[in-house]
């Protein structure tokens, strides 16, 4: 395979090897939520990458981030929209952000919900 | 000298009173007392503010008591209480009915309260049992967190009602009785009894 090609598939390669994976539920993917109907949810897979920020564990809190920072290859053919709600790992959130790279893939930031994503 | 964390709780109950405030934040699935929290600066329980700031859920709103300010403001207020509230809306993309953080405030400013007692709103109400005065007119402004996101930030002022002590009552100063006010800068007479009074403590 020349490098050109290579490099074409580095992207679904990358995830491949660095998305989480669940012992119970498996590879875990994020659900992006269009519309509060559910109608056009879409499940694609995922990188979580390093946040702008670390947090911190708090006693007597659930660990969980409340700030989270994915990358989606452009294979997944989805653009997350900003305002789209978002599930990962059973979380619900907020899309705050959506940047698209030059090869179609996008990083989404993401603000934890105090709802479900469809209220 | 009120206790700052009674005047935050006391600040907390009153916008937790505001039903349609708390409906813009969730209610009924999320109680009023889970989305208008405030920072107490617990050492070792809470984040530093700028952590919660940062973490803070949509929509909610945090309460912060800053500072204890001390001073001669003018012969009965020597302690003022700044608070700041910050508020992050709810996800308008994904429920066209959220409102913006402006109109958040407006609701948390201008309609009525329920506690400590019913009233217009939350300024016009001598909050920590009659113990503050009416706010200073509060300000709101944009602020953006290190993430690159909006919020809005509120400071809020509380003028304390002179002095007050543990008991619950006003305790200005300790010495003599101070003669009549209008009589005590008015003829040399007056001034004399004063110079006296002083003298005696």
């Amino acid at each position: 395979m020349d490098f050109d090609s290579l490099v074409a598939t580095m992207d679904n390669t990358l995830v491949n090897t660095f998305q989480k994976v669940d012992p119970v539920e498996g590879v875990l993917e994020v659900t992006l939520h269009g519309s509060p109907d559910g109608s056009d949810d879409t499940t694609v897979p995922c990188i979580v990458k390093n946040p702008i920020m670390e947090e911190d564990y708090t006693p007597g809190t659930q660990p969980g981030t409340k700030m989270l920072v994915l990358f989606i290859p452009a294979s997944a053919g989805v653009v997350a929209v900003l305002g789209y709600t978002a599930t990962y790992n059973g979380v619900d959130y907020d899309v705050v952000q959506s940047d698209a790279d030059r090869c179609g893939g996008v990083h989404i930031r993401m603000r934890g919900r105090t709802q479900p994503w469809n209220t | 000298m009120l206790d700052p964390d009674l005047v935050l709780n006391s600040i907390l109950a009153s916008l937790q009173s505001i039903p349609q405030l708390a409906v813009e934040l969730g209610a009924p699935t999320i109680p009023a007392t889970d989305s208008i929290t405030g920072h107490f600066f617990y050492s070792g329980e809470e984040n530093s503010l700028m952590r919660s700031l940062s973490q803070m859920k949509s929509p909610s709103i945090t309460v912060a008591y800053l500072d204890l300010v001390g001073g001669n403001f003018d012969g009965m207020t020597v302690w003022k209480h700044r608070v700041n509230m910050y508020l992050r809306p709810k996800n308008k993309a994904s429920n066209g009915t959220s409102a913006s953080a402006q109109h958040l405030y407006w609701l948390a400013m201008n309609l009525p309260i329920s506690v400590p007692q019913i009233a217009n709103n939350i300024r016009s109400i001598e909050l920590a049992d009659f113990n503050l005065q009416l706010m200073d007119t509060p300000t709101l402004l944009h602020h953006t967190d290190e993430l690159g996101q909006d919020f809005f930030v509120s400071t809020m002022v509380f003028p304390e009602k002179g002095d007050v002590g543990p008991s619950g009552a006003t305790e200005l100063c300790i010495g003599p009785p101070l003669v009549n006010h209008s009589k005590q800068y008015g003829t040399s007479h007056d001034h004399t009894q004063r110079d006296q009074a002083i003298d005696l403590a």
